[in-house]
């Protein structure tokens, strides 16, 4: 029956594609949506900053991302995340007043392209000399 | 809350295949039966479809609601957050979902039950048919697939043939399982109507299959990045028992095809065929709740 040669090669066609993924012959880079660098760095001690940047392993969806600034319980104001014009996996916030000497917490959320959504928080320390 | 999320990702995805294995049992199934057994058919694939398409409607509101659950900054109010998630891709895809869903529940509710009926009744099946396709490509639109950087036009096209290919064989049996119970119902006795459309349902699940494990096995290589990541991962291990569970799916629709169906007329009639097919239809939707747990799983993430 020829649907049934054409499903056998088929099969025979995605065997040997399935052992080539298993010994690894095919190479290839498999990227997980995350986080990999901040402006401050965390647990960093740090001049009061100006604005608060991410880097991202991949580009997350349009408008999903958001970057809070805490001191302690306290909210503290920042403008709105924007992406940067040049890099997509950038984001960043501007804060908006000068920050006192003290503990303070970035939490972050952003929604991967796939649709899972990454939150973190990245502790760091302001120094006023 | 894993298992209920798993749920609710089963319950959207259940409900996609089997509206498109509706369809497409409609159009590659029913004409070639003859006679008036025809028009029961097609009435049992209007009934498949309704199923199938009201449950992706639950699915979709419920996905809904566990994406926002995810997604919501504590400091902000849930109506805000929903108006962001909606302005995101994921949810331009989901509002284009659900607008496809709700029109696929009143064309498979409108759409002529036994085939003939008026021209705006056929065409319903139509835009039914043509919808539940076009919404296969959701999972592709919103999962793994978009995130494969550079490879995306190899992952989209693939994950879309590999649900269409699982709606085409799984909604296909479940409405197999339909037709057979209506005509049970109606004359007593399903062997007939199981010998002529069990041939006819076989060629579409060979075809099904191969695509299946074709998409299935590149979108393997695509996310999973070595042989180690398959016993070291969550997404790995989780794929390994999708893989079991798929083989012991394949063998049990070989028995059906190959040992079941040439018996249809023997002691028992159509019985051992029906409860095989039924263990088959279990075991393929224990398969889409894995692959409802492995979509929400990051494939690198330890």
């Amino acid at each position: 029956m020829r649907v049934s040669r054409s499903a056998a090669a088929s099969l025979a066609g995605c065997t040997l594609l399935l052992v080539l993924v298993l010994t690894g012959a095919l190479d290839h880079l498999a990227l997980h949506f995350s986080l990999s660098k901040s402006e401050p760095a965390a647990e960093a001690a740090v001049s009061p900053p100006e604005e608060l940047r991410l880097w991202f392993t991949q580009a997350p969806q349009d408008k999903s991302t958001s970057i809070r600034l805490l001191a302690g319980d306290t909210l503290v104001e920042t403008g709105p995340a924007i992406p940067d014009s040049e890099d997509d996996k950038v984001y960043s916030v501007a804060v908006e007043r000068t920050l006192e000497q003290g503990a303070y917490n970035i939490a972050w959320r952003a929604m991967a392209a796939d649709g899972h959504v990454v939150r973190g928080e990245i502790p760091f320390t302001v120094q006023v000399p | 809350m894993p298992i209920a999320d798993a749920l609710v990702g089963w319950l959207f995805f259940a409900g996609l295949i089997t509206a498109w294995g509706a369809a497409s049992s409609r159009w590659l199934i029913a004409p070639r039966v003859l006679g008036r057994r025809r028009h029961s058919v097609i009435a049992a694939a209007r009934s498949v479809g309704l199923i199938g398409s009201t449950a992706l409607l639950a699915g979709v509101g419920l996905l809904f609601w566990r994406q926002l659950r995810d997604f919501r900054d504590p400091l902000v109010p849930w109506g805000e957050e929903a108006s962001v998630l909606l302005a995101t891709d994921w949810g331009l895809s989901w509002r284009l979902i659900t607008v496809g869903a709700v029109v696929t529940v009143a064309a498979f509710a409108f759409a002529a039950a036994d085939g003939r009926g008026s021209e705006l009744q056929r065409a319903a099946w139509i835009v039914a048919s043509v919808l539940a396709g076009a919404m296969c490509a959701f999972p592709a639109f919103t999962g793994h697939a978009v995130a494969t950087e550079g490879l995306r036009w190899l992952s989209i096209p693939a994950d879309f043939l590999h649900v269409l290919a699982a709606g085409s064989w799984i909604g296909g049996l479940f409405f197999v399982l339909i037709a057979e119970l209506r005509e049970r119902r109606r004359s007593g006795r399903g062997n007939a109507l199981l010998a002529e459309v069990l041939p006819l349902f076989s060629q579409v699940a060979l075809v099904a299959g191969a695509l299946l494990v074709g998409t299935g096995a590149l979108a393997s290589w695509l996310h999973v990045a070595s042989l180690d990541a398959l016993f070291s991962t969550r997404y790995g291990r989780i794929l390994l028992t999708k893989i079991g569970l798929v083989l012991v799916v394949l063998i049990l629709g070989a028995v059906n095809w190959r040992v079941l169906t040439p018996r249809l007329w023997g002691v028992g009639g159509a019985r051992p065929l029906r409860r095989n097919a039924i263990r088959e239809l279990t075991v393929a939707h224990l398969v889409i709740l894995v692959a409802a747990l492995l979509v929400r799983t990051p494939p690198l993430e330890g």
